[in-house]
């Protein structure tokens, strides 16, 4: 069975956030070097920062990326078109259970006969993460 | 010590040494990508493919509940878990083809009575249900079964590239996990549609059908499948759909066999769901010539064996969507693209048919939610 990412997963997000501390205070070394007038002393700690900087955002932005979602939930509302063929009047409501593309549905308000299904469509298809 | 002190004592220490640590470094960092380069490169791909194989667990066990709860709403037996894990786990073999001369009549057999048992086994266990609840409980288990085999060759693979460490074996699982969740959440889309009875995308070819029928007197012409008389602006038009409001595809192969055989027919139309390309639109509708049928692909083999048969022109109107529209309720863009759909058939007809003339019209697709 496949590992459930927990302790790894926490173990590594605590190195990179301690190699992104690591990588500010090479950034303050470097600022401090080149003040002190030592350039190129300067140059090894930005270039040390910035590296440490790009790996730890780029493996922490991949690891919270790539951690698993719960399956994803729908969260979409379903309408139902209803339709009056004798007057013409057409109505949309939220799906009940039953409805069926040219069945049968609601009265119609306006000349009390049955009025038919013509489309059960879904209005967005939002995956929501759980 | 002051962090003025450790930089004082940093920025004293002489140029040489501190080029000295990150040569060192460097080293260090070329000789382990040397030497554990590819070691490092599989342990990222494992954990890649572990991650899509996490996701698609969820979906199948997410699944497995749902067909659970359904059918505990008509039978609350404590056996119902191990039932399901029967039925999840339920295979067909297809036949030899060695010799491949009747292989389509071995499958169409295979499959027959795959359904038979299948659907006596759910009888079994629902035995007062209607008909049409029966085929909607039916496809449900169907997306749970395939949902169990994608996570069980996957895992399969899996596991055996931790075993064997084959960099090909896991670059291939790796490969093929963004489709192969692709068609797993497509899957997970149709539960919904399938618990509650909505219509779903691939029921374009049914709809479409439907719409030409709505009113007419229809009967059974095969297998869970429905035909109608209806006039067409002087022409004969027979229209082929399955049974619905169930989740039905019906057998619309021997329909069209057993009309074709009975009377002279001049044209026969089929209309269906396609899948798009990326960049192309949901509902576009096209035109081609040709049996639009998927599947497996005995009911495309008879009606091409019986259109060949009689010289009968096979015209295919589709309307395009993509996987996971084909399996989830249908969007409003597929009721334009039906109704355009509509408009084609009927040009088509005018086009290319004569008053007097007879046209088979088959609306080919899983009819859930859509009645006649």
């Amino acid at each position: 069975m496949p590992v459930k990412n927990s302790i790894g997963f926490f173990i590594a997000f605590l190195l990179m956030i301690a190699l992104i501390m690591f990588s500010i205070f090479f950034f303050f070394l470097a600022v401090d070097a080149y003040s002190q007038g030592f350039k190129g002393t300067a140059l090894y700690y930005s270039m040390a920062g910035l590296m440490g900087l790009i790996l730890s955002t780029y493996t922490l932005t991949k690891m919270i990326l790539r951690k698993p979602s719960i399956s994803t939930i729908l969260d979409y509302e379903v309408r139902t078109l209803l339709q009056c063929l004798k007057c013409g009047f057409s109505n949309t409501r939220s799906f009940i259970n039953g409805d069926y593309v040219l069945g049968f549905g609601d009265e119609c308000p306006r000349c009390s006969s049955r009025m038919v299904i013509l489309a059960i469509y879904k209005t967005t298809s939002k995956k929501k993460e759980r | 010590m002051n962090l003025d002190a450790v930089l004082q004592q940093i920025l004293s220490s002489e140029w040489d040494s501190i080029g000295l640590i990150f040569q060192a470094i460097f080293i260090a960092l070329f000789l382990f990508s040397i030497f554990y380069g590819q070691r490092f490169q599989i342990w990222m791909m494992l954990k890649n493919v572990e991650v899509g194989l996490n996701k698609i667990k969820r979906m199948r066990d997410n699944a497995r509940q749902v067909i659970l709860d359904s059918l505990k709403r008509f039978n609350n037996d404590p056996s119902l878990d191990s039932t399901i894990d029967r039925l999840l786990e339920y295979f067909w073999i297809p036949p030899t083809s060695i010799d491949p001369f009747g292989i389509v009549g071995k499958i169409d057999h295979i499959l027959n009575v795959r359904e038979r048992r299948f659907r006596w086994e759910l009888k079994s266990i629902v035995p007062n249900i209607d008909e049409s609840r029966l085929r909607n409980l039916e496809n449900l288990i169907e997306i749970g079964i395939s949902l169990d085999q994608i996570y069980r060759v996957m895992r399969h693979y899996y596991l055996l590239g931790k075993k064997t460490m084959s960099l090909f074996l896991i670059y291939q699982a790796e490969a093929l996990m963004p489709t192969i969740l692709q068609e797993a959440e497509a899957l997970t889309d149709a539960i919904k549609s399938f618990t509650t009875g909505q219509p779903i995308g691939d029921g374009v070819g049914s709809l479409v059908a439907a719409r030409f029928i709505y009113g007419a007197e229809k009967k059974i012409v095969s297998e869970d499948t429905v035909m109608a008389e209806v006039e067409f602006e002087g022409r004969k038009l027979i229209v082929i759909k399955a049974l619905g409001p169930g989740g039905n595809v019906g057998k619309p192969g021997e329909a069209v066999e057993k009309i074709l055989e009975s009377r002279r027919v001049d044209v026969v139309i089929m209309v269906d769901a396609a899948l798009k390309l990326e960049g192309e639109e949901v509902g576009e509708v096209a035109e081609g010539v040709g049996a639009a049928i998927g599947g497996i692909g005995v009911d495309k083999f008879k009606i091409e064996e019986e259109a060949k048969k009689f010289n009968v022109p096979l015209y295919a109107v589709v309307v395009k969507e993509s996987m996971s529209d084909a399996l989830s309720t249908m969007k409003w863009e597929i009721y334009v693209g039906a109704e355009k759909a509509i408009n084609r058939i009927k040009r088509l007809i005018r086009e290319k048919t004569n008053v007097g003339d007879t046209v088979v019209l088959v609306g080919v697709g899983n009819t859930i939610g859509i009645g006649q």
